[in-house]
């Protein structure tokens, strides 16, 4: 599983760990109770902080919502960009 | 510290790509395989752009670098004092001072990407030891970019992949300055026993 390969970090802003995992970023955001957005570049300490939350709480949040889109099919594509 | 590290990157982007390998280069332990195959990564996403990060990045490494060789040349005789703890007597700097006239070029372009724990060293020795600074600055251009151009690439093609692929890129640089090491303590106990051997025949004779 990529989850398992690439485990999500409090470093990490959401619009990475969503392609890491080959979800779409709304999903993850929806997970959050966020409004989506490609332009925020908060690392989940960040917004767990600002949430009054755990990292890990959110992270754990993220992980679910990975898992299900993975059980119902709905991961994008990897992208391979040329150097 | 590495999370930090990466959430400053994430957060502030090429500023903070730059001032982080900067620090690394002057000698701060700082995760900068891992940062460049992220920012790799981050091209892939479409967020940074491959020149820029690559620029930035070896501007940044040639920054702390020029700061290390300057601290070893002109940091006064505490640097000097420090040196000669570590790397022996007067005898033994005049030694790394003729050394890294016929080895400094090769030193200072390896050690920029592919042994980078000894990076800072080499700063601060070639600095000591009064290498030429703009032989040592075209070699530390040419390496760092080398070094950026490598690993961002490596995070573009694996940008899915980055904690992994860091992991065991980290772990093989390492690898690589160990068996250099071992190397240099095997050679340096097969010439110390050659010249007891000597001396030993010459005694008996």
């Amino acid at each position: 599983m990529r989850s398992q390969n690439e485990p999500i970090r409090a470093w990490m802003t959401v619009p990475f760990v969503a392609h890491t995992h080959h979800v779409r970023e709304e999903t993850l955001f929806d997970a959050l109770h966020m409004q989506p957005s490609p332009q925020d570049h908060r690392p989940i300490r960040d917004i767990a902080r600002s949430e009054k939350r755990p990292a890990s709480d959110l992270i754990a949040d993220l992980e679910d919502a990975i898992e299900d889109a993975e059980t119902h099919g709905e991961t994008l594509p990897p992208v391979h960009r040329a150097p | 510290m590495n999370d930090q590290i990466l959430a400053a990157f994430a957060r502030y982007g090429s500023p903070a790509l730059f001032a982080i390998v900067a620090v690394a280069a002057i000698g701060l332990p700082l995760p900068v395989t891992l940062l460049l195959i992220v920012t790799g990564s981050m091209v892939a996403q479409g967020a940074m752009d491959a020149w820029s990060a690559i620029a930035i990045a070896a501007a940044g490494s040639v920054a702390g670098d020029q700061i290390g060789f300057a601290i070893g040349r002109w940091g006064g005789t505490l640097v000097i004092q420090r040196l000669k703890h570590l790397l022996g007597d007067a005898k033994r700097l005049r030694d790394l001072d003729a050394k890294a006239k016929t080895w400094g070029t090769a030193g200072v372009f390896f050690s920029r990407w592919l042994v980078t724990p000894l990076g800072p060293w080499i700063n601060l020795a070639s600095g000591a030891s009064r290498y030429s600074w703009l032989r040592f600055t075209i070699w530390d251009v040419i390496g760092e970019t080398v070094g950026a151009a490598l690993y961002v690439w490596v995070g573009i093609v694996f940008n899915d992949r980055v904690q992994e692929v860091g992991a065991v890129l980290g772990d093989l640089t390492w690898a690589i300055v160990a068996v250099l090491l071992a190397a240099v303590f095997g050679w340096r106990l097969l010439a110390r026993r050659s010249v007891e051997a000597k001396a030993a025949q010459s005694f008996r004779a």
